[in-house]
């Protein structure tokens, strides 16, 4: 059985085939970064003008690269929501006919579902339950995962996700778009020592986040500087970062000992951060719990784990009807 | 023996959603929302009603020839919908597909035996701009003059005296400084805005007739105009729902 999975809901195309046998047999992504990083930011009429021009060529090379034949496919997987809701409407629009012109079932996934579960598209998948830090430009979650399909919200950011903090303090500091891999970059020069940020929301219990004000915070660093030099940025990004890394952490410990649970999986694409890896191996030798994470191609949006996600849906006998109809808003808690 | 020509037509770009079939001389047409706007189809019902419409043909979408497809301009999301949509179905069952200018379209209307005037196509765009075209009438179909545009109503390209008929709802708040800008005088504005599935029909099977098909891969929608970058917004986030609305679009 194999599944076609298609991601279009923010600024990356993604188009996979997922072969129950021999796992991801195609993986094709379009990065749109280059085209929004003069905005600094994602312009979603530009995103969405790009789905519609790379989305069905994609799916045409995805195909050849796998040989596989249009039989060979049995259901077309894609991103339903949360996302962009023009940008989610050219995959579903695709999806959806493409589906009805072969005569096999569409499946709408759930984009951070598909990002849980591209952490379990290993040779060593972690068991249920387990905690899942969800963590991305768009999100900051953390859920208890009790079985497939049966998640509840243990918490989340009350304003900006992680990566969007990162995004906005890159901007600041005058580093390009994506700001998450730039901040990395730059805080391996920096002095930690240097400055020190708060850790919010972590003084009072409770497992939701703000990074709303550590970004004024760091504003306020950078405006009681006269002159930024390289050297000022780089102490900045570490202490930013420290901070971020450091409030997940206590965070997701706080949700291991909340819910008993032994495994944590983190997904998203702020899971792809080194220090933030560094920080969460060190948490788990000392509570003696397991840490997963998905590859590091599959951070990112993905079509792989769009796949991957609607062959999970398809065993478990989901269909859905003809209707074009995307969520841009769309807890996962509603699964 | 006479081939019977079946095809699907869509067309998104105004405010009424064009879907109809032709199957040799009878036409279908499950258009809606060209009078009440309230009952256009959401993006939701366009492939149940494709469907709907191919049981009551007693046919299956395989049988289908060819796909005409309205490009626009119109509301971006719209041309995008039926474009995935078009690419889907055109990839899926191996369709050539025959693009159409839905102003074009809107020209067609104006056409009757005998026709001799040209046809100014005026829509309403943005402000002081309009989407214009002009066209004339050959073999019975639209024929395109000068190139579409999307332009300022004071900047529109002079013309050729002659009989002109105006079409559009461009010409209603603008249309003394579209004819001094043209240098024409219009004999009569039908003020038509949405096209229809038997227009589209038939320059669709007209471009057809001559191969002017395209192949799934090549399905564009036609914008004529560059989105405003004024802004750009930061990755979606779950709390932001008012900005998210601003870009929401149904059909």
């Amino acid at each position: 059985m194999r599944v076609l999975g298609i991601e279009t809901s923010c600024d990356e195309t993604g188009v996979a085939i997922y072969d129950e046998h021999q796992g991801i047999i195609a993986n094709l992504l379009y990065s749109q970064i280059e085209l929004h990083r003069e905005f600094g930011g994602v312009v979603p009429e530009l995103a969405s003008r790009d789905h519609i021009r790379k989305t069905l060529p994609m799916i045409d090379e995805a195909l050849l690269a796998s040989g596989s034949k249009p039989e060979d496919i049995h259901a077309i997987a894609y991103t339903a929501g949360p996302g962009l809701v023009g940008a989610l409407l050219v995959g579903a629009s695709i999806a959806k006919s493409l589906a009805l012109a072969w005569n096999i079932p569409s499946l709408g996934i759930h984009h951070m579902e598909g990002h849980l579960l591209a952490a379990l598209l290993t040779d060593n998948p972690p068991d249920y339950p387990f905690v899942a830090l969800l963590v991305s430009g768009g999100h900051t979650q953390l859920m208890a995962c009790h079985e497939p399909e049966n998640y509840d919200l243990l918490g989340e950011s009350q304003d900006d996700a992680a990566g969007e903090a990162f995004d906005k303090v890159a901007r600041m500091l005058g580093l390009p778009y994506p700001g998450g891999p730039a901040i990395a970059d730059l805080a391996t020069e920096g002095k930690a020592a240097r400055f020190s940020f708060p850790r919010p929301m972590t003084s009072k219990p409770g497992l939701d986040f703000s990074f709303s004000g550590l970004k004024t915070f760091t504003l306020n660093t950078i405006a009681s500087l006269k002159v930024l030099s390289q050297q000022d940025k780089a102490d900045i990004a570490v202490a930013f970062q420290e901070a971020v890394v450091d409030t997940i952490r206590i965070k997701c410990e706080r949700a291991l000992a909340a819910t008993g649970m032994n495994s944590l999986v983190i997904a998203g694409g702020v899971s792809a951060n080194v220090a933030l890896r560094e920080s969460l191996n060190h948490l788990s030798a000392r509570l003696h719990c397991q840490v997963f994470y998905p590859d590091f191609r599959l951070c990112t949006d993905n079509g792989a784990m769009i796949a991957f996600a609607g062959y999970h849906r398809l065993s478990k006998g989901h269909r859905e009807d003809l209707a074009i109809n995307v969520k841009p808003r769309w807890p996962m808690v509603e699964l | 023996m006479v081939v019977r020509v079946q095809l699907l037509a869509i067309d998104t770009s105004s405010s009424a959603t064009l879907l109809g079939l032709q199957l040799g001389e009878e036409i279908i047409d499950r258009t809606r929302g060209k009078e009440v706007a309230s009952s256009r189809y959401h993006s939701r019902d366009i492939l149940p009603t494709i469907q709907q419409m191919l049981a009551e043909a007693h046919m299956g979408l395989d049988e289908i020839d060819a796909i005409i497809f309205g490009q626009g301009p119109g509301s971006f999301t719209g041309l995008r919908i039926a474009a995935g949509i078009v690419q889907g179905l055109a990839y899926g069952l191996r369709l050539p597909v025959v693009p159409v200018s839905s102003m074009a379209c809107l020209a067609q209307v104006a056409f009757r035996e005998g026709i001799q005037c040209r046809v100014a196509v005026a829509l309403k765009a943005r402000l002081q701009e309009v989407y214009f075209g002009t066209y004339e009438f050959s073999e019975g179909v639209a024929c395109l003059l000068g190139p579409e545009m999307v332009v300022d109503v004071t900047q529109t390209p002079r013309q050729e005296e002659g009989t002109w008929l105006g079409v559009g709802d461009g010409w209603e708040d603008h249309r003394d400084s579209l004819e001094q800008s043209l240098g024409i005088t219009l004999e009569d504005v039908l003020a038509v805005t949405c096209p229809t599935v038997e227009n589209l029909l038939t320059l669709g099977r007209w471009k057809l007739a001559r191969g002017e098909t395209l192949s799934a891969l090549e399905v564009r929608p036609k914008y004529m105009r560059e989105p405003q970058l004024s802004g750009a917004r930061q990755v979606p986030e779950s709390t932001n729902l008012v900005e998210r609305g601003r870009d929401t679009h149904q059909i």
